[in-house]
């Protein structure tokens, strides 16, 4: 019997899934109802999920893999749903050549878009949910999808992964956070998902021109602080983060220093949630620097 | 002063290669090599050298450029110059050009050669290259999926050095000891991957996507 496709649009990105195990379409559902179409148009990333043995005292080990391609197998049912999303982004990476692919979490605000680039552990996805209480527009946490003609960062509006060392501070940002199934994924632990649409229904973020350039590190029980950086410096420590470089290679460079070249740079040492938001918030309340000229 | 020997100019004009991709920020740079998919980020000493590196200084008269623009003693000048001319010369940025054989290799500098690079005065920072290398242009194997970008070799892939096998970010590297010798693998505990048989150590096992 033919499995059903659910389809779902998240900004630019869109997935068809399928399982045999209706458990696992109701979970991500349950994250991204308010995405789900009758159908999708344009470039698709399919994805499925599979229980490879079927037995009525044992679930799984579980399949999850797209386009044919070899995925990932896990042995529990709370490792799935991490692994999903994990798979997208590999296909994401893999087929979304039209847009340069940072790994930054990002938001807009009025004033433009703060990019957030850092490798895992940065603290970038619970710095992104402090910022989200204080009013910013939500694009992702994950990765920086820019437009390489319009230099504008496009939403890809999937669910926050939380880490469970951050469970306490999203519950200190008053954030509705879902522990209920003890998700698990490699390298990070137990994780649990926010979604944004919980926070403001209309959370989503415009495609935007970025203004910040923040390089986030999070130190336990340091005093925030935001360094100023030259852009050169940040422009090197966006192609380090950039998914895609190979594909665009010299257009990166020139897509990256034109984004930076009209952007604040910064390295910030995060510290407690609150204390570390405040000061991104005088940032941006600030008018930027003039550049300095060359002798 | 140089001294030249009968295979080795007297003094040679360092030219800086015109087929990088070059953007200059704030008086620094960023430069992509092709070639060596090597990216590079010059501060402004170091730019100040690159830019006085066009085919008509040699490493004398960039030195008195140097020592000019930032109120240098020559004979410090010099020796950060020779520095930066060896180090952008050994990052293959850099060709060599011999200095005509009928002007000697010590002259008082031309007037384009003051000129070159501007005169004004600044606070000198030591000169500083960083680089990093982007996963080795290579064609991918059979399999035209290139995990996480395209070009890099996926893991089980074969492989020369580190810089061929996708790093970013799964952290493959190129195994060159043992039974997966000469192939893209996983590290240990690192991710992530699907089989035993992808993981560097022979004695690690894939567990939910990690070797371990």
């Amino acid at each position: 019997m033919q499995q059903r496709s659910h389809h779902f649009s998240l900004g630019r990105v869109n997935i068809s899934l399928q399982s045999d195990c209706r458990s696992f379409v109701d979970e991500y559902r349950s994250l991204y109802e308010s995405y789900r179409r009758e159908s999708v148009d344009g470039e698709v990333i399919e994805v499925r999920i599979e229980a490879r043995h079927r037995y009525p005292w044992r679930r799984g080990p579980f399949l999850i893999h797209s386009e044919g391609e070899e995925g990932f197998e896990v042995r529990h049912r709370y490792e799935v749903l991490p692994h999903l999303e994990w798979i997208i982004n590999w296909q994401i990476i893999k087929q979304r050549a039209d847009y340069v692919q940072l790994h930054a979490s990002t938001l807009t605000s009025p004033n433009g878009a703060l990019l957030l680039p850092g490798d895992p552990g940065a603290g970038k996805t619970t710095l992104t949910a402090g910022l989200l209480t204080r009013g910013w527009s939500y694009l992702c946490d994950e990765f920086a999808l820019i437009h390489p003609r319009t230099r504008e960062i496009h939403p890809y509006p999937r669910a926050l992964c939380i880490k469970e060392p951050s469970f306490s501070v999203i519950d200190r940002l008053g954030l509705p956070l879902c522990r209920k199934t003890p998700y698990h994924k490699p390298t990070k632990g137990r994780v649990a998902f926010l979604n944004p649409l919980d926070i403001r229904p209309d959370i989503v973020g415009a495609p935007s021109l970025i203004r910040w350039v923040i390089f986030p590190k999070y130190v336990a029980g340091a005093v925030p602080a935001l360094e100023p950086i030259p852009r050169s410096q940040a422009a090197f420590q966006l192609l380090r983060q950039c998914f895609n470089f190979k594909a665009y290679q010299g257009r990166a460079l020139d897509i990256l220093t034109d984004v930076v070249r009209d952007a604040e740079c910064f390295h910030l040492t995060s510290g407690e949630i609150h204390a570390t938001c405040d000061l991104i918030q005088n940032l941006v309340a600030r008018t930027r620097p003039a550049k300095r000229a060359c002798a | 002063m140089t001294v030249g020997t009968a295979d080795q100019p007297a003094s040679i004009l360092p030219t800086k290669r015109n087929d990088v991709v070059f953007h200059e920020l704030d008086c620094e740079a960023v430069l992509f090599d092709q070639t060596s998919g090597a990216v590079h980020r010059f501060n402004e000493t170091t730019l100040a050298v690159w830019n006085a590196c066009d085919g008509t200084c040699d490493a004398s008269a960039i030195a008195r450029i140097i020592a000019n623009k930032y109120a240098l003693e020559s004979d410090v000048a010099q020796t950060e110059v020779d520095n930066v001319i060896r180090d952008l010369k050994a990052k293959g940025l850099l060709i060599e050009r011999p200095e005509p054989t009928t002007q000697p290799a010590s002259r008082l500098p031309s007037r384009r050669e003051l000129l070159c690079g501007g005169t004004a005065k600044l606070i000198y920072t030591a000169p500083l290259i960083s680089t990093f290398f982007a996963s080795g242009a290579c064609a991918s194997g059979p399999s035209a999926s290139g995990a996480w970008g395209a070009g890099c070799k996926n893991v089980g892939y074969s492989c020369s050095v580190n810089g061929d096998c996708c790093e970013n970010p799964t952290k493959t590297k190129c195994q060159n000891v043992g039974p997966r010798a000469g192939t893209c693998c996983i590290q240990h505990n690192e991710f992530p991957c699907t089989l035993d048989t992808q993981c560097c150590n022979v004695g690690d096992t894939c567990n939910a996507g990690i070797c371990n």
